[in-house]
């Protein structure tokens, strides 16, 4: 069936929010960035204004976008030539999430399961999963992120409620007597800084039902990933204390270490990774789904299918690049000094451009768009 | 055609993958050397010795029954020049992998608790094998290996002992602790507390020892592990103290007791005061410790001030506890024996150890924040500088099923 | 002249409303009098074989160019019973029969709507297969409908004999798992699908009819849902949800978590594995592949063998040889334990046997290889494999969507129960007010 397929705004929060939760589950970059100590919560409910900040261009672009895809709306703003070079930043941006978010679930991999498997085969076994589900589209990774996403939120309120009897709040004092207010602004933006999800929410809107409001989705995904990331941090701080999960580096990993349910089962982390890498392989799908969509649309060609084997070659091939498969190079890459400049000219500075545009040929552009709406089919034949 | 080539594709990927993923860090269970305990040792020339206690399962029926004989242990040592190599080391003696993923206990010597544990910590953290669950304990005397050879309860194996004690009498014993890795980590890395593990002892048996880690001294039938002659009891009881990593010095088990109080995790507490020409036995049933700390110029004091419900087990002395003006003397004999023994406490450690494993560094941290970035480099020396008020408060709310001493009741 | 097949008509009426008023002393010649309950009159020399073949007796007469065909059909067939595979405590016991006839009237009978429409068709150039594709005008889901006769009308074969034949032509991909075309032998199971949108194509000489199209979620459910009360019907749907994972994950899980993550297994029972495979030759995977194989072959064996020899079986596969193949020291109990949970879950799931044997193999595969990370990457391409599945048209996971969640794992109470399944039946959706 060559029919577009139909996302629901339920899946779409659920693709947000598992892709954005891969971090906390794996790495926990919050507590590395500035203040660095027990306030790092306060630091995270800040982060959500940043990010909410951070979005807003696209949610503008979005709203006023809806039903075109993300190809043909920079096409109608900025034209067509310029529309397929300023999404370039784009593509570069996926290929270097796809890259980065492969070398740090390999290195977690290797640090942590299979420390005598060599990389190639560890990254061949999640390419292989990953580009298989982008290759059926948007429609079945929403399906699966159904599926996926809930098992993962579950578990986190599982864990959570295992490490109760672990939990010591005095690792939390005191409060907001250690840091300064500037570097809790400054940790709340580099945190908000590495959250992309508004793209994937730009990517798959074109294919969501008509009358779900991306806005309420959107509030809604950001409510769910902050529950679900107060849910990963304070266990994690409060369990292994402020000193020992900075040092870690996979503090929820070291966490779940340490619960024991029941009298009788210990040591569940490998539940913790039953949980995960699904949808660490789900992100990747997501990447190179995005990527392919995005190429496709500027190539015009009729589907993201074809372009979706070699941006997964190109990537293997580049991950395995004995620079680039070092824990040191990983550290930096998802460090605060490079992580955030990747991901906010994408998420907030070109947007603002294709804003800005939009402003000056308002006239033209919406002309352009009346167009381009009424040319699509309609729904109702589906 | 189109579905057949792609599922020869399918097929082909996966056996690829197979092979290529393979089958590394797989281990078949009857493969592994499953340790139950790991005793660590350093000697004189800086060599480590790891002895470590192997599960080794007999099928004693052999038949039909299969599984769960009883398990007798296999003792390995290894030497190295570092832990990890004195860990692969061990398998010279051992023809399966050693595995540590079940490991419970984590005993040292003396001699490596006074310098080496920093270090260990540093590869137990590391390496993806090991992790924090195990409990800590230092073990006196010279000669650690013996305690394999030790009877201990109802356990063939010294890992199973003490994480069974760990689990089940936590809550019984107030005078000894019990701190998994993970405790001993966070209070390594947390200014203001120092890090204790718990202290296990042998002793013999013809000379038994009245203290709660006793457990009867009784004919234990051990097979292999008699070696002839008087076996040793395992005591755990008292607390090691460390300062920064390194061991300062034992702490009894009253002392520890205090220590229990100050850091509110006490778990069953009987206190014996003498009465008349009997004694007054007290339950604790509930204690809190208020700790305030207070600054003035550059003298640091901290006012305890302890609050328990007590519940009276035994009054021999002939006092009549049913009546108030009777209980408040017995609630202050027990005020003065309780503040006398947790200052005494405090001040060895402050005199001996000048290491501050209670955590008022952490008190003064949460409540004066400001001062504390003062003293907080050369925290454990204006520990022992500081002075302590401590002051226990009691109230005793039961008094047990009879309503009057017990001697009374006997007609003359 | 009389031409008729011995066995197809009913003796009786031929002799009543043939043979009598032609023998009649009333008779005077005129054809039209006598012939009252003619059901044709043709010229045509392939209708008049068509209709001899499917039982109709025919008449010539002499002077008339035409032949006169009659319904007198009578065969012996099953009677209308209980059908086997689909049993319920509550709930109708009647199941379709071989007759396409008694079939349809089972359903009319469930379903006595003017806009119930049964179309004909004949498939099977040696066969002749009375083929017919019924759905409720009006409700019915046009695109899947069309989709439908495009695929039937396709088909040109030699022979139709069963449903699965059909099936096999119009399903997806004939090489996946999951078919998209649901079966079922009950008339008020198939009324239901109708009513919510579906079609059910009957095939004569079959008692299982499809219908189309079928969403993943529907292969654990039963007709008892529905008639039960929400709470039970709902525990039920998820009971049968665990066993659904049990079956496909637990020989992988176990496996990965005995042979690569062995801390998470509580030291007790490592104890009592390890004293086990000690005493085995073999590893534990191939422990659990050889005891899959041998359940397989047992309940092959139990579905083909007569009834009378089928308790033996029982008693000697799975006591004796499990117990005995435990003491020879072939396998260890612990494997043996958990083969047994897999093949007890297995059997509460009869529409998804193909289904759980497929993916419990791969994931048995995975999880010997390549640990509980194996498992994951096959949770995501077991997934894959299902979001990408279409049913004509329809994906077969899209019942979980909030609206259709009611529906699916737990079953909502009847007044919440307002819209049909959204995603198949787009044109009428609304049920009741």
């Amino acid at each position: 069936m060559n029919t577009k397929p139909v996302i629901t705004s339920l899946q779409l929060l659920l693709i947000a929010v598992g892709s954005a939760l891969v971090f906390p589950y794996t790495f926990m970059p919050i507590l590395n960035s500035p203040p660095a100590n027990q306030d790092v919560w306060i630091a995270l409910i800040m982060a959500f204004v940043y990010i909410l900040l951070l979005n807003t261009p696209v949610l503008i672009l979005m709203n006023k976008f809806r039903g075109v895809s993300i190809n043909q709306t920079c096409e109608i703003i900025t034209g067509k030539i310029m529309g397929k070079i300023i999404l370039i930043p784009f593509i570069i941006f996926t290929f270097i999430c796809f890259t980065a978010c492969m070398l740090i679930t390999t290195v977690f991999l290797e640090m942590y399961v299979f420390d005598d498997a060599p990389s190639w085969a560890l990254m061949l076994f999640m390419v292989v999963p990953a580009a298989y589900a982008a290759y059926k589209g948007a429609g079945t990774i929403a399906r699966i992120a159904n599926f996926i996403v809930p098992v993962v939120l579950f578990s986190i309120v599982l864990f959570f409620l295992f490490g109760l009897q672990y939990f010591d709040t005095q690792y939390l004092k005191p409060v907001l007597t250690d840091s300064i207010f500037l570097e809790l602004n400054l940790g709340a933006f580099f945190t908000a800084a590495r959250y992309s999800e508004i793209l994937i929410f730009w990517v798959f809107s074109y294919y969501l039902v008509k009358k779900a409001s991306i806005n309420k989705t959107y509030a809604k995904a950001l409510t769910t990933f902050g529950v679900a990331f107060m849910l990963i941090l304070i266990p994690t701080v409060i369990t292994l204390g402020m000193d020992y999960a900075k040092l870690v580096w996979n503090p929820y990993y070291a966490f779940t270490r340490q619960l024991e349910a029941f009298g009788f089962i210990e040591r569940m982390q490998a539940l913790n990774i039953l949980s995960w890498f699904p949808m660490a392989l789900l992100k990747l799908t997501i990447y190179i789904y995005m990527g392919s969509e995005v190429i496709s649309g500027i190539l015009k060609t009729k589907s993201h299918r074809p372009i979706v084997f070699p941006i997964v070659i190109a990537g293997y091939i580049m991950a395995l690049m004995p620079f680039m498969n070092k824990t040191s190079t990983v550290d930096m890459l998802r460090s605060d000094e490079v992580f955030p400049f990747i991901i906010i000219p994408v998420v907030f500075i070109v947007p603002v451009i294709i804003l800005a545009v939009y402003i000056i040929r308002k006239k033209k552009a919406d002309a352009a768009l009346k167009e381009a709406l009424a040319a699509q089919p309609d729904e109702n034949e589906q | 055609m189109k579905t057949l080539k792609k599922a020869l594709c399918a097929l082909l990927c996966a056996a690829a993958l197979s092979c290529a993923a393979g089958c590394w860090n797989k281990q078949e269970p009857q493969d592994l050397a499953i340790i139950h305990s790991m005793i660590y040792d350093v000697d004189e020339d800086g060599q480590f010795i790891l002895t470590v206690e192997i599960m080794n399962p007999s099928d004693t029926s052999g038949g039909t029954d299969g599984g769960g004989g009883t398990t007798e242990s296999l003792i390995a040592v290894g030497k190295g020049e570092s832990v990890r190599e004195a860990v692969s080391n061990v398998s010279k003696s051992v023809e399966k992998f050693v595995f540590a993923g079940h490991n419970k206990a984590r005993i040292f010597t003396e001699r490596f608790a006074e310098s080496e544990i920093p270090n260990l910590l540093d590869f137990l953290c590391r390496d993806h094998l090991t992790d924090e669950m195990p409990i800590m304990i230092v073990i006196k005397g010279k000669t650690p290996e013996e305690v394999h050879f030790c009877s201990s309860g109802f356990s063939d194996m010294i890992g199973d002992y003490f994480k069974d004690l760990s689990k089940i009498q936590r809550e019984h014993t107030s005078k000894a602790v019990f701190v998994t890795t993970l405790d001993f980590i966070k209070d390594y890395l947390i200014d203001g507390k120092q890090p204790v593990t718990g202290v296990a002892e042998l002793k013999s048996q013809d000379t038994p020892q009245k203290s709660e880690g006793q457990q009867g001294g009784g004919e234990q039938q051990k097979g292999d592990k008699q070696q002839g002659g008087e076996k040793k009891l395992v005591l755990y009881e008292g607390l090691a103290a460390f300062k920064d990593g390194k061991l300062a010095g034992f702490l009894n088990g009253e002392e520890t007791r205090a220590y229990n109080i100050l850091i509110n995790d006490l778990g069953n507490a009987y206190i014996t005061i003498p009465s008349g020409d009997g004694l007054t036995v007290f339950k604790i049933e509930d204690s809190r410790a208020d700790i305030t700390a207070s600054v003035n110029g550059g003298d640091i004091s901290f006012y305890v001030n302890i609050q328990m419900i007590l519940n009276i087990r035994e009054e021999s002395g002939g006092i009549d506890i049913s009546k108030d003006q009777w209980l408040k003397i017995i609630e202050q004999r027990f005020n003065e024996k309780m503040q006398e023994e947790i200052k005494l406490a405090i001040q060895k450690v402050q005199r001996e150890f000048a290491s501050d494993i209670f955590g008022f560094g952490r008190h003064l941290h949460l409540q004066l924040p400001e001062k504390w970035r003062e003293f907080k480099n050369n925290w454990d020396d204006y520990f022992a500088k500081a002075v302590f008020y401590v002051t226990v408060d009691s109230t005793v709310n039961r008094t047990g099923q009879i309503k009057g001493p017990f001697k009374a009741g006997r007609e003359q | 002249m009389l031409v008729f097949i011995d066995g197809l008509i009913d003796k009786d009426l031929v002799d009543r409303d043939i043979i009598r008023p032609l023998k009649s002393p009333y008779f005077d010649g005129n054809l039209n009098l006598v012939f009252k309950t003619v059901f044709e009159e043709t010229r045509d020399v392939s209708k008049f074989v068509e209709f001899v073949l499917a039982g109709f007796t025919a008449v010539f007469y002499a002077g008339t160019k035409k032949v006169f065909l009659f319904e007198f059909r009578q065969w012996n067939q099953r009677s209308v019973d209980e059908p086997d595979a689909e049993a319920v405590i509550r709930g109708p016991k009647e199941g379709f029969t071989e007759n396409i006839r008694s079939n349809t009237a089972l359903i009319r009978r469930k379903l006595k709507n003017q806009r119930l429409v049964i179309e004909d068709k004949t498939l099977g150039r040696q066969t002749s297969t009375s083929v017919e594709i019924v759905y409720i005008e009006g409700i019915v889901n046009k695109r899947v409908l069309d989709e439908i006769r495009r695929r039937v009308d396709k088909i040109d074969t030699d022979m139709i004999l069963e449903s699965g034949d059909i099936e096999q032509y119009i399903c997806e991909n004939v090489f996946s798992p999951i078919s998209g075309v649901g079966l079922t032998q009950k008339p008020d199971v198939a009324a239901a699908k109708m009513l919510e949108g579906r079609v059910a194509i009957l095939v004569d000489g079959t008692p299982h009819v499809l219908t189309i199209p079928e969403l993943f979620i529907e292969n654990l459910h039963t007709a008892e849902d529905y008639y039960s009360r929400p709470v039970f019907a709902g525990a039920m749907r998820v009971l049968r949800c665990v066993a659904l994972f049990i079956t496909i994950f637990l020989p992988g899980i176990s496996i990965a978590i005995a042979t690569f993550h062995q801390e998470m297994v509580p030291v007790v029972f490592m104890t009592s594995i390890v004293v086990s495979a000690l005493r085995t030759p073999m590893s534990l995977a191939a422990e659990v592949f050889v005891l899959m194989l041998m359940f397989e072959l047992l309940r092959e064996a139990g579905t083909r063998m007569p009834k009378a020899v089928g308790s033996a079986i029982t008693i000697v596969g799975s006591l004796i040889i499990g117990e005995a193949a435990v003491s020879a020291g072939i396998v260890s109990e612990p494997m043996v334990i958990v083969v047994a949970i897999t093949a007890v879950t297995s059997f509460m799931l009869p529409n998804l046997v193909e289904f759980t044997l497929i993916y419990r193999t791969v994931f048995w595969f995975l999880g010997s290889v390549m640990g509980l990370v194996g498992v994951g990457a096959g949770i995501l391409v077991l997934l894959t494999q299902l979001a990408s599945t279409d049913s004509f048209g329809i994906p077969i996971l899209s019942s979980f969507s909030r609206q259709e969640l009611k529906d699916s794992i737990i079953r909502a109470r009847p007044n919440k129960m307002v819209f049909r399944p959204i995603s198949i039946a787009k044109d009428n959706v609304r049920r009741r007010r």
